[in-house]
């Protein structure tokens, strides 16, 4: 069943997946592009502006892997109403579970494919003196805002339509609601980002150092 | 007699206008059972509740001898289900569909699936997607036979294909059914379609089931009757009024469960019978329809 599924949903995604895969393997060498070339960025500053830059994209790829992997679980099936998920002889659960592992191993290719290019890229690189990579954490905290960006796509695209725009509402008024408070009581802290971004909070993986090369 | 699905009490309500109340239906085991109703009449309705896809508000749902809902995936595997939208996944292929469709049934018989492919001439290459109506309903028969049920439950299955397409998954669907013995509920709003297969009908309208019996007995039971000098107040009957006409100089009325010796019955009231007049399936459907609702149009106006 889960083999099925999971080509099934491949044929669906295939071309995204292509596409994410190559950025994310695209990105650690990009974070070391002038000293893979030989250039002149060999001066410790230089490098860490490089590596820097690049660093931005890593969040926004794993939101990306999330984004678009998370629904994909549920569109085929929304499309038509669950009718034929419903009418599959398995429980529900199991559909669900066979879903998110689905799932899952999608998201497991971008993330290899970013582990790897970290890799090989730290193995080929020659770093000024102070400076370090860190392959190994990256790839993991990909792996971790990847999932949870998934999950929460996933569980928020099961919903119905109606179920989702009350939730997506809902959210939306917290935030302005959130702002407003924040703006007439001169804050410079948002609440709800607190208890998003906040250490408790799956979404505090987002919150630390994205680069590759470090001191 | 034995029951492949039985309804009792039936009740689920949709929006504000439609709803099904106290509905109960049986399908004999081996029967092929038609479903007959105008658009609109609660027929995939019932059928979904039927497939456990809708959780009703009351009464008991049995397919072969499994509760729906609470044993859905026990009776789904028993059961061949084509909907009257086509469900299955259109970035597929032919072939990804069957295989797809086969990791889920364990009774698959992938023979059946290879010649049911040849004789609806599906090239297993082709994505769904740019399947024709007729070759996506006869993909929709194909999945829904090649897991050998012991029921099939067919939302109009032929509904918007040419003559030819449903003739050939009609013959695939009576092939099966004269093999394996499976029983059917076929729903549709072709009568003379279901005339020809069924053994069994329901007529049902606006969420109510108004008739169900074997196919010959609504067949040669409805009649139109045209009667005179017919007291008002009317003994106890051996047949079933549906409707009483008293607009017309002669009385017409529709009865069903007739049968020829009944017209002593009105020799013994001191009517005289002028007419009694045969309907074929088609004219008995729309006379029950008809009949129900001015019935329901003149129970809501006396309250």
């Amino acid at each position: 069943m889960l083999r099925v599924m999971y080509f099934e949903q491949l044929r669906r995604i295939g071309p995204f997946l292509i596409a994410l895969c190559a950025m994310a393997a695209a990105l650690p060498v990009l974070s070391c592009s002038g000293l893979l070339a030989g250039g002149a960025a060999s001066e410790s500053f230089a490098v860490l502006e490089a590596a820097g830059r690049v660093s931005m994209y890593y969040p926004m790829l794993s939101c990306a892997v999330g984004l678009i992997i998370g629904p994909a679980g549920w569109q085929t099936d929304q499309e038509h109403g669950h009718v034929y998920a419903l009418s599959l002889p398995i429980p529900r659960w199991h559909y669900a579970l066979l879903r998110l592992t689905t799932g899952v191993l999608l998201v497991l290719p971008v993330v290899a494919a970013l582990s790897l290019s970290a890799l090989l890229t730290s193995a080929l690189v020659t770093l000024p003196p102070g400076l370090q990579t860190y392959p190994l954490p990256l790839s993991l905290r990909f792996a971790a805002t990847s999932l949870v960006t998934f999950s929460t796509m996933f569980m928020l695209s099961s919903a119905s339509s109606r179920s989702f725009l009350i939730g997506a509402g809902a959210l939306f008024a917290a935030f302005v609601f959130d702002s407003l408070f924040a703006a007439s009581n001169q804050l410079d802290y948002s609440v709800i980002a607190e208890l998003l971004f906040g250490t408790r909070s799956p979404f505090s993986f987002f919150m630390g150092v994205w680069t590759l090369i470090d001191v | 007699m034995s029951a492949a699905v039985e309804v009792r009490g039936l009740g689920y309500k949709a929006g504000k206008t439609f709803e099904i109340r106290d509905l109960d239906l049986t399908i004999p085991t081996g029967a092929i059972y038609g479903f007959l109703g105008a658009n609109g009449a609660g027929k995939t309705t019932t059928i979904r509740l039927i497939m456990g896809l809708l959780r009703p508000l009351a009464g008991t749902i049995s397919v072969v001898g499994h509760r729906v809902p609470d044993e859905s995936p026990s009776m789904l595997a028993r059961v061949g289900y084509v909907p009257e939208r086509p469900h299955v996944y259109k970035h597929l292929t032919v072939d990804e569909a069957m295989r797809f469709h086969r990791a889920f049934h364990v009774r698959w018989d992938e023979t059946m699936a290879r010649e049911l492919m040849e004789q609806f001439m599906l090239d297993p290459t082709r994505p769904i997607a740019r399947l024709s109506k007729g070759e996506t309903g006869k993909l929709l028969m194909l999945l829904a036979l090649a897991q050998r049920p012991d029921v099939l439950v067919l939302d109009e299955p032929t509904d918007g294909l040419d003559p030819v397409v449903r003739r050939d998954v009609l013959t695939a669907l009576l092939d099966f059914v004269a093999r394996d013995g499976a029983s059917v509920l076929v729903s549709s709003h072709l009568v003379h379609e279901l005339e020809r297969m069924c053994d069994w009908v329901g007529v049902m309208d606006r969420g109510r089931l108004l008739a169900e019996m074997p196919m010959h007995a609504f067949k040669s039971g409805i009649k139109r009757i045209r009667l005179e000098n017919a007291p008002a107040m009317l003994p106890q009957m051996p047949f079933v009024l549906v409707e009483r006409d008293t607009s017309h100089r002669d009385e017409r009325w529709l009865v069903r469960g007739w049968q020829a010796p009944m017209t002593q019955y009105f020799d013994g009231i001191g009517a005289r019978v002028i007419e009694v007049v045969d309907l074929d399936l088609e004219e008995g459907f729309v006379e029950l329809l008809r009949a129900g609702r001015d019935h329901r149009a003149a129970t809501a106006g006396a309250r």
